[in-house]
């Protein structure tokens, strides 16, 4: 067809523009953005064929990943770019099916629901009763380190507190800025830029003397 | 989805490991709505990591404030660090939507925000597009600018010292530990007792000075008698700026890894004036109010005692303008200034000798 041949030529082309730039540069990332872009919308990415595997996901990430790490060896003269990338698709999704296999025999029956049921994964998220441990650490911690938390203060207004803001904007009682601004008789922008310049770093950092960063 | 098809997206795949990820943070929360928000926004953390990986940028997920637990169920961020260059805010929206909500959480201290748009089954997250500030909690897609975009500020920060990612030992490279550059006699001749071979005279020696700066104060009352203990509670506690550096300076002088002393870091200047060995060193110290007291201070480099006469240390701010400049007279040792500047706040640094100058660009 065509339009195809002339749509591929145009992909080709792309992507041997984008080899001629260092990775990492602004070029290269403009070009590749266009290239990304164009596939996508060519809607001639390889879809995962009859069988809509739950692993399709993975192999499209790892072949994007590969793609742009190995645009510089793609060889116009050999194929389309498309058919480099769906190529490499096809063979990721077998490398992982493979790889599941292995794994599945040595491990005891999975439940089959996990396999056919589609399930929702936000309407299945589980809404506990009670505040979790770290909620419940960080208002104690607000308690506890009230005399220090006390200290910074909105200028001239020591009872607009960080402890104070800290107690009005955590779950379970948070409230708005304006019902804030409101309460305190300050604007809104105020309240917040003080929040975010001498609150939100406390936070932050009693998060991180815990150990709760994730890695 | 309204965009016209001109604008340019992305799609990025979102794979079971992301969604679990998403889901074990949201577990971590204390309600269905809070978890909800969680479970968005981690997605869309992860989906901008995702591509920004694709594209060259580093990230860095430990270095961002939505891996922080503590942010995760007090705030509604979604930010994403890139090292050297600051935080990228990744907002969530729906499939059905076409306005995205910008919490005021997220206000402050970006580089910019990306949206991001999830399909039905969370399989898929397309990204729509970019703004480098927001002025409003809502924004129409419509609005958004073209992902392009991104990759310009991107680019247009590639040189500038990002100092909050001192703290967490992430230094820009050019920038050493600070005897490295200078040699130790040249950093403080005022107190030198690490060639003072005695134990029991040097550490009478630290005594002494540690008393005399209690002594040049009438804030805060010495309780430990331990020099190391009484120079850390003074530097934490004082609101005399000279007083906490001469603080700083002294426990750099004692114990140069202790923390609290801040961070401090050189970089040699030599290659832009000739002959002329040049040293600026910052130094970094956190105060009390979450803020942070700021040293910049001009050094002869290796091996030299002197600075030329002449030299120009000054600060300008995000828009060039001058907040201050300090000279070198005869025979001077080094040249300072010191200020305190608040987190995202942005400052130039410039030393000048006859028609050579160098200005570098700071970040907090």
């Amino acid at each position: 067809m065509a339009y195809s041949d002339g749509l591929n030529e145009q992909l080709n082309q792309l992507a041997t523009e984008v080899c001629q730039h260092p990775p990492g540069s602004l070029k290269r990332q403009r070009l590749l953005n266009q290239l990304i872009y164009q596939m996508q919308q060519s809607g001639k990415i390889w879809l995962g064929g009859d069988i809509i595997s739950q692993y399709y996901e993975d192999a499209l990430q790892q072949t994007w990943f590969w793609f742009c790490r190995s645009i510089n060896k793609y060889d116009v003269s050999q194929a389309n770019v498309i058919t480099w990338f769906n190529a490499h698709l096809k063979f990721r999704l077998l490398d992982i099916r493979q790889q599941i296999a292995i794994d599945n025999k040595t491990r005891t029956n999975k439940s089959e629901n996990e396999e056919l049921n589609f399930i929702d994964p936000v309407d299945n998220l589980p809404a506990p009763d009670k505040p979790q441990p770290i909620l419940e650490e960080t208002l104690e911690w607000i308690e506890t380190q009230g005399s220090e938390l006390r200290r910074l203060h909105v200028r001239s207004s020591p009872h607009i507190n960080c402890q104070v803001l800290f107690q009005n904007k955590l779950p379970p009682n948070e409230k708005t800025w304006r019902e804030l601004a409101e309460k305190f008789g300050k604007r809104e922008s105020t309240l917040n830029h003080f929040y975010n310049h001498k609150c939100l770093p406390c936070l932050l950092a009693f998060g991180r003397a815990q150990g709760y960063i994730d890695t | 989805m309204n965009l016209s098809t001109q604008q340019l997206t992305i799609s990025v795949p979102i794979t079971e490991a992301n969604r679990i990820k998403a889901s074990n943070f949201a577990q971590e929360q204390s309600d269905s709505e809070k978890a909800k928000q969680v479970y968005h926004n981690t997605l869309a953390v992860l989906v901008t990591n995702n591509y920004l990986q694709m594209l060259d940028v580093s990230t860095s997920l430990q270095h961002s404030y939505s891996w922080n637990a503590v942010a995760r169920v007090s705030t509604d961020i979604a930010d994403l660090n890139l090292p050297l260059i600051g935080h990228l805010e990744c907002r969530p929206i729906l499939d059905s939507e076409d306005t995205c909500y910008f919490p005021k959480d997220t206000w402050n201290n970006r580089i910019g925000y990306v949206v991001v748009q999830f399909d039905k089954s969370y399989k898929q997250g397309t990204l729509l597009g970019f703004v480098p500030q927001v002025s409003s909690t809502k924004l129409d897609i419509k609005q958004l600018q073209s992902l392009d975009d991104l990759f310009i500020v991107l680019h247009s920060d590639e040189t500038v010292v990002q100092l909050s990612n001192w703290l967490e030992n992430i230094i820009d490279e050019g920038w050493s530990n600070v005897e490295s550059i200078i040699g130790k006699k040249a950093i403080n001749p005022v107190f030198v007792f690490a060639d003072i071979p005695d134990e029991d005279i040097k550490s009478h020696k630290i005594e002494d000075a540690v008393g005399r700066l209690y002594a040049a104060q009438d804030e805060i009352e010495k309780v430990d008698l331990d020099s190391e203990k009484a120079l850390i509670h003074l530097l934490k506690n004082t609101l005399n700026e000279e007083i906490r550096w001469k603080a700083a300076e002294l426990l750099w002088e004692i114990n140069p890894e202790n923390s609290a002393g801040g961070i401090r870091k050189a970089v040699d200047l030599g290659m832009h004036f000739g002959e002329n060995l040049i040293a600026l060193m910052v130094a970094i110290l956190p105060k009390p109010d979450g803020s942070m007291a700021i040293l910049t201070r001009v050094y002869p480099g290796y091996g030299e005692n002197y600075l030329p006469q002449g030299l120009q240390l000054s600060g300008l701010d995000a828009i060039g303008k001058s907040f201050f400049t300090v000279s070198s007279r005869n025979k001077d040792n080094y040249i300072q200034f010191k200020f305190t500047a608040e987190l995202g706040d942005k400052f130039n640094i410039r030393v000048a000798l006859n028609d050579a100058n160098i200005t570098e660009s700071f970040v907090l």
